[in-house]
């Protein structure tokens, strides 16, 4: 072995020139491999981060406008109210061709009701408060009055008082208490709901104390919707007219002021406390509003990814894990918290919480809030759109209760991103699997809409949106009537050009395993193939076929051995030297995404194979220059020695 | 005393498109002192023989014998490790070693320590009269006399007693090829070596105690008559 390599070190300069070659070509080969591995883990990692999203919205077939006219303290409004003549169900959507991986689904918001919880004591920005007092009082005027208007009354009775310690204490306000004499502000509503009070009579109405008014609620009203078509149930919430489905309140002022058709004051006439008279369905007002700072909303889906926050990025697990694929599939008994609201209830991940689902809402948006906290905040969520009464005007039961253990608390990326814009998240919510609703909800469905972006979506293939596209267009009749918009979270842009990675590395790899191979050929060819009569001679002087291969193979794989483990570590310093400067920017062009730092940053780090990458593959460079070597020795062998040696050469 | 012999040796190679008797029944022997001269035209099978000789080849039939042993049961590679030196008229030294090295080169293969290998190669250099000064030198620094007595030096390093030379001469001019016989010659005479010549020059021929001749694959005596 000694005189194998004493032999090739006699030639320096080739010896050399072959080590850098060598060592190059092994760089390159390394390079090239481990860039491909690379671009190839990265995109199956992408595959598995990203997501496909479809969101439905359906177009209103109209838009009606109510004019609201200017009372004392309200200028003239109006509204522009959408009108469906049909509400489109997202079965719609699921026709033969259609390869979803999650099919369209027009998300419920359940209420769950929580004596033991507490609602956010939120606070705007400028100190606003937004917790407001509210009553339920019976009052007689102090004189003949026409509402809509301001009206001077005295309390005769409290049936439901919420006085909050900012208003009895920064806004002054008196407690309610009988035979205080207060100011109604009956004002933002319609002509149609105008009410002349009559002095020496007896009203009833529900009141919201805002900003030192005493501004007039809703009479109690009851929403409960058919399950098959829709349909309202309740007489007391029908609407005038043809429609058979109610507006969508989405941006309306008020709107609840078109939505009963009831007055919001109701006289207390004799007998009105008597069983089965409108007295009944106030006492049932009065329970609602005991209670409804302890509605909270649930949110019951397929996957994360549905929810626009999460699928955008705007939105991550602060502490414990999300629901997995596999609770989703099952429907396990877990859920994710808003962190601010676990916070405030001292939750945390790990405990347990009891839900019972009271009552479903489809086509409710929690952006509704925003606009109840931009203009009218504090208000009960129900006094517009959908009531928690029934058709038989009582408090909905529960139709579904189980223990869920919470997993994870999430937070918006961006503190005020969230929660008050438009938004599918609200902040006092629970998120549970679909599935871990064993009870239908047929019979408990307060409010029913159309479909929108915010709460009907479905999952498909990444990278099939313009094949799905055109197959739903070809095969769903009323596809113009829905606005489909798709987010695959720049999945495209993003595999455009992780591709163009992977082929850049491919063929980086490609050259150098050409390079490699051509080098290892030219290499052989020096050293064994016109080394015949070297081995010619050994042979001669007795030397085995053992020991020729030693003398002759020794040398060349000492010195591949040092090429390729000296080309593994330039290489791995090199892809290493690479990582640190790629290490500065994120992994993936963010620019359709906005990921938490840290949290969900998209970079596969596939270190166990790069090792056995960097030692595998040397390895075969070696293996291969050994084998082909013996090969050709072999050759070299079997021809006749003395012919060789006899003619005078090399 | 008969150091090498063969007996009824045939040697048939087949190439893709011809098949070739190169020896037709060689039979002959060879006693140590003696210098020995295989003569004959290209082709006749000489180069051949001296291959079977050196256990390079293995007869189609018949044997090649080593005192009294066929090789292949003694072993080719021990045949010629120990009984059997081959020179060449291309010299044959290794191009990357120098001439000292290659002399150490057969003893080392034969187990002998490096410092005892180093000794008499140097021995050996000076025997064949090739000063300290070269040692070191690489052969193709030497001249074709000074090469082939290195190779005749190699030779004598593994104490082989029978020396095949093909053409030893061959290369050199008149004067080298003057000296090179009178090596082996005097390692006939003084040392009792068996110096096997294949040749085409009939002064070397001459000097011979015996001489061969081949023809077309027979081995002959150079009078004539066939020893087959």
């Amino acid at each position: 072995m000694l005189n194998s390599l004493k032999q090739l070190l006699r030639t320096p300069f080739k010896t050399l020139l072959f080590f850098l070659l060598m060592t190059a070509s092994t760089v390159l080969l390394i390079f090239g491999a481990v860039m491909l591995w690379e671009a190839h883990v990265r995109i199956g990692a992408a595959e598995a981060e990203f997501s496909t999203v479809g969101t439905v919205e359906q177009k209103p077939d109209a838009v009606r406008t109510e004019i609201i006219s200017a009372t004392e303290c309200a200028p003239e409004l109006s509204l522009a109210l959408h009108v469906y003549d049909e509400v489109l169900l997202p079965e719609l959507l699921k026709f033969e061709g259609a390869e979803y991986i999650n099919e369209p689904t027009q998300r419920p918001y359940y209420m769950t009701l929580l004596p033991e919880l507490n609602p956010i004591k939120t606070l705007t920005t400028d100190g606003f408060q937004v917790d407001r007092s509210s009553y339920i009082i019976e009052f007689t005027p102090i004189e003949d009055c026409g509402l809509p208007g301001h009206a001077e009354v005295k309390v005769v009775r409290v049936l439901h008082r919420r006085e909050t310690s900012y208003d009895l204490g920064v806004q002054g306000m008196e407690p309610m208490r009988e035979g205080n004499e207060i100011t109604l502000c009956y004002c933002g509503y319609s002509a149609q709901n105008a009410v002349q009070l009559k002095a020496g009579k007896t009203y009833i109405c529900t009141l919201i104390y805002d900003l030192g008014l005493y501004t007039v609620g809703p009479a109690p009203f009851s929403t409960q919707y058919d399950a098959e078509d829709g349909a309202l149930l309740t007489s007391s919430a029908k609407r005038s007219g043809n429609e058979t489905v109610p507006v969508d309140t989405r941006l309306t002022f008020f709107s609840f002021s078109s939505f009963p058709e009831r007055p919001a004051i109701e006289e207390v006439t004799e007998g009105f406390w008597a069983e089965d008279e409108q007295g009944a369905l106030w006492l049932e007002w009065v329970k609602v509003h005991d209670s409804y700072r302890n509605y909270f909303l649930v949110q019951a889906v397929n996957g994360l990814q549905l929810i626009p926050e999460f699928h955008e990025k705007q939105v991550y697990i602060s502490h414990g894990r999300e629901i997995i694929d596999e609770e989703f599939r099952t429907g396990a008994a877990v859920c994710m918290v808003s962190r601010e609201f676990a916070v405030s209830n001292r939750l945390t991940v790990g405990d347990t919480v009891t839900l019972p689902l009271v009552y479903a809402l489809y086509g409710y948006l929690p952006d509704r809030e925003r606009t109840y906290t931009e203009i009218s905040p504090g208000y009960p969520t129900f006094h517009r759109g959908y009531s928690p009464l029934n058709a038989e005007g009582k408090l909905y039961a529960p139709f579904w209760e189980a223990e869920y253990e919470i997993v994870g608390l999430y937070e918006p990326l961006a503190e005020g991103t969230l929660f008050c814009g438009e938004s599918s998240l609200a902040k006092e919510m629970f998120i549970i699997p679909a599935k871990s609703v064993k009870a239908s909800d047929k019979n408990n469905i307060a409010h029913y809409g159309a479909m929108h972006t915010l709460n009907t979506s479905f999952q498909i293939q990444n990278g099939t949106i313009q094949e799905f596209d055109a197959k739903l267009r070809a095969a769903v009749s009323n596809a113009e009537k829905l606005v489909i918009t798709y987010d695959d979270n720049g999945y495209s842009k993003v595999m455009n050009d992780l591709e163009n990675a992977r082929l850049s590395a491919f063929l980086l790899c490609a050259v150098g395993v050409l390079s490699t191979l051509g080098i290892m050929i030219l290499l052989l060819y020096f050293f064994v193939v016109r080394q015949k009569k070297r081995t010619a001679i050994e042979r001669s002087l007795g030397m085995t076929r053992r020991q020729c291969a030693v003398s002759l193979l020794a040398g060349i794989m000492i010195l591949t051995l040092l090429s390729v483990a000296v080309g593994s570590i330039c290489g791995a310093a090199l892809m290493h030297g690479m990582e640190l400067t790629e290490c500065s920017d994120p992994a993936f062009d963010t620019m359709y995404s906005l990921w938490a730092d840290g949290e969900t940053e998209l970079t596969a780090e596939p270190e166990a194979p790069l090792a056995y990458m960097y030692i595998l593959l040397p390895l075969c460079v070696l293996v291969l220059t050994g084998s082909a070597g013996y090969i050709l020795l072999h050759k070299n062998m079997k021809t006749e020695v003395m012919l060789l040696l006899s003619v005078k050469g090399e | 005393m008969i150091l090498l012999e063969a007996k009824n040796v045939h040697y048939i190679y087949q190439s893709k498109y011809q098949k070739v008797h190169a020896l037709k029944g060689v039979s002959c022997v060879f006693e140590a002192g003696k210098l020995y001269a295989i003569i004959g035209h290209s082709g006749s099978g000489k180069t051949t023989l001296l291959s079977m000789l050196a256990g390079l080849g293995t007869p189609t039939e018949g044997a090649v014998y080593a005192g009294g042993e066929p090789i292949e049961k003694f072993g080719v590679e021990r045949h010629r490790r120990e009984n059997v030196s081959v020179i060449y008229q291309a010299f044959n030294l290794f191009a990357t070693l120098n001439i000292l090295e290659n002399v150490m080169y057969p003893m080392q293969l034969s187990g002998k320590s490096k410092k005892a290998a180093k000794e008499k190669a140097a021995e050996l250099l000076n025997s064949v009269g090739i000063k300290e000064a070269a040692f070191r030198k690489l052969p193709a620094m030497l001249s074709g006399g000074e090469q082939q007595r290195v190779a005749i030096a190699r030779a004598l390093a593994s104490d082989a007693k029978t020396i095949l030379a093909d053409e030893p001469t061959g290369n050199l001019d008149t004067e080298n090829g003057r000296i090179v016989l009178a090596l082996l010659k005097r390692l006939v005479r003084e040392e009792r070596y068996c110096v096997i010549i294949v040749t085409h020059d009939l002064d070397i021929a001459a000097g011979a105690d015996v001489v061969y001749r081949m023809t077309d694959g027979h081995l002959t005596h150079d009078e004539g008559d066939s020893i087959c």
